[in-house]
């Protein structure tokens, strides 16, 4: 079944991963925007979370103004070019088109922000320089979107921001938990040096504050301190077995997978067990690391499932097997004939009824 | 089955569907190549003392995704030899004898126009085009337009040439004026077999706004150009109609401006003209669109029954009235379909901002369907305009049809506005908010003015 073979180089995997929603041309964008109705109180808009003027930022780039959209993005999301490319649009702003009435395709919201958001990125254009120092200071734990968008809107208002996270490179879940396909590592990065650069917030790696004399310290040194700590690993099965060799946490095992790529190898056979969205993306990514059978088991109803319907079909489209209604009671390994160590056998499941 | 010949005094063609004059009919290739395709004339590119061009001659207008919604050009008439283009002329005649060939002509003096009537007539041309349109550069030099924008001058030329002319003469318009009906009649006066309506109309299509420099550039600089293409119809239209309309204006029009399909040529022949000539399109897509062209029209006159061409000519005009004579008594306001509404709310902007407050936004707010608030609605089309969606917005007659009432009854009824505060002013009942009632109004969270 397998479609990929498991990617040797970095080409490879490059192919294996390659983009679902890949950067637009300039004519496809001017296409694309062309057909935007320019709604009144246009629910792409309230659809939105960050309420990004659509229609606005659209008409910009359809009147050639491609920096005059990139603005009109980051005024309301700083995230605006990974925005583009991971947010889950179909259930979002694109989710929300007035197109899907009549059945026509909505607009491409989520390419045309990137196009524009990469414009500006690629050409350096800066927007935004932080207001003069009002003496105060603030200590911002985690460096993902939470974290980095507020220290960039502290700096607009003068304070002085430092950021600490645990991780060697900054934009959390951006660079540690979204699936390849859906943003490369260079992007996530390209877009946190061009933030960093108008803000100048500084950043400090590989600082875990995980003890209370570190919370102790930034509460004498800061006037404030803003938890930004979204990602978390993933939750316990709490059943035997959990611990044995080649049995991960989905959001390690993505975190893995985003930072070595192709040094990474997946066995060929793969369980993943949840209905989530990160469930979703492991069992993807294995199926693109080459694994010949991945199952997709969920305790549940296939309609019960967490995750969007968009991301169960995109797993199904790499050859994800779903198996439903089963829980898992022990992970369970044994050693075969030739004393060679097998991680695991299988599952024993009970059928939920 | 439809019969499409097409017969403009005198001149046959197997179809109404000629090129006009321009680059698509410089050679005697192209033109073989095009009635090879089915189309029934062409108009030569226009002859006279061959000329030297400008290299980057167009530019063009976009409209969103769509290209060259209108077109303009630099180039003058013909830069090749007569020579040659009589021998093409001749070719093309015998290879296609029953596809009208019309030479286009441009030259001065008395002598030139017929020494040149002369040789296209031996060359076997069906007839000849006098090109008193061309509103660039040739117009400099006493001719083209400058001849269409003086009646008087045009009608001696014409005479000039029917002095000679053994083959109908049709005189080709300059839109470059205010009064079309005047050149037309002159053409008459001067003896002229046919009319031809448009050429270009003087324009710039756009301006480089990071060198400051107009389109097309030529080194640097610009010149005004015609402008053609689709964005024209509606001027081309008019123009057609007023002559068509004139009595004065006794011999047949062949329709120019902006035709690119079948519906276009309908139009231009329910409003007049014999037979329709094409240009722009086929600059954009080739000889091929002929086939649409025809197979359309050919449709068209099957399901509504006309046998022939002048079964259909013209049938639009009687329906073309002074704006005095139309009925004040006829009342539609808009309707919008619940089920085909989409949300957009464009609608509710067009009135709101565009027109008369008529719309209402839907208190649902799961649905963003708005409606239509009767009383305010003066029936003025526009929100049926911008709707999106086919057939979503439409307009319902309310009055009961029994009742007609013209400016020009009212007139003569002594019972029209005459002051300025006439208590018989259209727009005295009709409900306006109150100014300061816009800044009240809740608009959305992300209207606000930049900077704020
Ligand atoms: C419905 C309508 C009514 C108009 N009424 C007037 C008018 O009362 N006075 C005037 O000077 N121009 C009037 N105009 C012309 C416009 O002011 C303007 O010159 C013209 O529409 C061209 O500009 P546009 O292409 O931006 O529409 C009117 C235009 C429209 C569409
Ligand atoms: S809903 Fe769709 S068409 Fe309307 S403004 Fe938003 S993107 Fe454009
Ligand atoms: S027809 Fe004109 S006045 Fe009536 S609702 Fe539509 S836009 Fe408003
Ligand atoms: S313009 Fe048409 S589709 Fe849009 S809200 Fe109005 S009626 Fe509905």
């Amino acid at each position: 079944m397998s479609e990929f073979l498991p990617p040797h180089t970095e080409s490879d995997f490059e192919s294996n991963f390659s983009q679902l929603k890949p950067l637009m041309n300039s004519t496809e964008a001017y296409y694309e925007s062309s057909r935007c109705l320019f709604c009144y109180d246009a629910p792409c808009v309230n659809a939105c979370p960050t309420g990004i003027d659509i229609p606005l930022f659209i008409r910009q780039i359809n009147s050639d103004n491609i920096f005059g959209a990139a603005k009109t993005i980051f005024d309301s999301n700083y995230f605006g070019h990974a925005c583009g490319k991971v947010c889950p649009t179909e259930v979002l702003c694109e989710g929300a088109c007035v197109y899907n009435h009549s059945d026509v395709k909505p607009i491409e919201i989520g390419r045309l922000q990137s196009y524009a958001t990469a414009k500006a990125i690629v050409a350096d254009k800066l927007f935004y320089t932080p207001a003069a120092k009002n003496g105060k200071k603030v200590a911002v734990i985690g460096a993902g979107p939470a974290g980095i968008s507020c220290a960039c809107e502290l700096r607009l208002h003068g304070y002085e921001v430092d950021i600490f996270d645990s991780k060697a490179m900054p934009s959390g879940l951006t660079m540690h938990g979204v699936a390849p396909y859906k943003i490369t590592n260079e992007d996530v990065l390209d877009e946190m040096a061009y933030l960093e650069k108008q803000f100048g917030y500084r950043l400090f790696h590989n600082t875990t504050i995980s003890a209370k004399e570190d919370i102790d310290q930034l509460q004498r040194n800061y006037d404030a301190i803003f938890l930004g700590i979204g990602l978390g690993s993933t939750s316990e099965l709490n059943i035997p077995g959990e611990d044995l060799e080649n049995v991960f946490g989905a959001v390690e095992f993505i975190e893995e997978l985003k930072i070595h790529h192709h040094f990474v190898s997946v066995p060929k056979k793969v369980i993943v067990l949840g209905g989530g969205n990160t469930a979703m993306d492991a069992a993807s990514e294995s199926a693109r690391m080459g694994a010949e059978r991945v199952i997709l088991a969920y305790r549940r109803s296939r309609e019960e499932m967490g995750a969007y319907d968009f991301e169960y079909e995109l797993a199904k489209s790499v050859g994800v097997k779903g198996m439903f209604n089963v829980s898992p009671v022990e992970i369970m390994s044994f050693e075969d004939s030739v004393n060679q160590k097998v991680p695991f056998r299988g599952f024993r499941v009970k059928q939920r009824h | 089955m439809a019969n499409l010949q097409s017969n403009l005094a005198g001149i046959k063609s197997p179809n109404p569907f000629w090129l006009a004059s321009a680059p698509p009919t410089n050679s005697g290739y192209q033109v073989m190549k095009a009635f090879d395709a089915g189309w029934g004339g062409a108009v030569w590119k226009t002859l006279g003392v061959p000329v030297v061009n400008v290299s980057s001659r167009y530019g063009s207008v976009n409209y969103r995704n769509s290209r060259m919604i209108g077109f303009n050009n630099i180039e003058l008439i013909t830069d090749r030899p007569l020579r040659d283009n009589l021998r093409e002329i001749t070719e093309v005649k015998k290879r296609f004898p029953d596809h009208a060939v019309i030479a286009s002509l441009m030259v001065e003096t008395k002598e030139q126009w017929h020494e040149i009537m002369r040789q296209v007539t031996d060359a076997g041309a069906d007839g000849v085009e006098l090109n008193f349109g061309c509103p660039h550069g040739m117009c400099e030099r006493g001719m083209g337009s400058a001849v269409g924008q003086e009646p008087k001058v045009l009608k001696t030329i014409v005479s000039w040439v029917k002095e000679v002319a053994t083959i109908p003469v049709i005189v080709k318009l300059t839109p470059n004026i205010t009064d079309i009906t005047r050149p037309a009649v002159a053409a008459v006066e001067g003896g002229g077999d046919a009319i031809s309506l448009i050429n270009t109309i003087q324009s710039l299509v756009g301006v480089d706004i990071d060198n400051f420099v107009p389109y097309p550039v030529v080194d640097g600089k610009s010149t005004n150009g015609g402008y053609c293409g689709p964005a024209v119809k509606p001027i081309a239209m008019n123009m057609l109609k007023n002559c068509a309309q004139n009595p004065n204006v006794t011999i047949p029009i062949s329709g120019i401006g902006g035709i690119e399909n079948w519906r276009d040529a309908v139009e231009f022949i329910l409003l007049g003209a014999t037979n329709v000539q094409v240009c722009t399109a086929v600059m954009h897509y080739g000889f091929g669109i002929i086939r649409e062209l025809t197979d359309g029209l050919e449709r068209y006159m099957d399901e509504k029954g006309f046998q022939t061409i002048d079964d259909m000519r013209g049938l639009a005009l009687p329906n073309i009235k002074h704006w005095e004579d139309l009925n004040l008594k006829y009342k539609v306001v808009a309707s919008i379909n619940p089920d085909k509404c989409i949300g957009c709310q464009l609608c509710y902007t067009a009135c709101e901002d565009g027109a008369h407050q008529a719309i209402g936004l839907s208190t649902n707010l799961s649905d963003r369907i708005p409606h239509i608030i009767e009383e305010n609605c003066v029936g003025c089309n526009l929100c049926s305009l911008v709707c999106p969606v086919e057939e979503c917005i439409t307009m319902e007659r309310r009055d009961d049809g029994t009742e007609t009432k013209t400016w020009a009854d009212r007139t003569a009824a002594g019972n029209i506005p005459t002051t300025f505060n006439d208590e018989l002013a259209g727009g005295l009942h009709h409900w306006v908010p109150e100014p300061g009632d816009a800044l009240k109004k809740r608009v959305p969270r992300h209207y606000k003015v930049s900077g704020e």
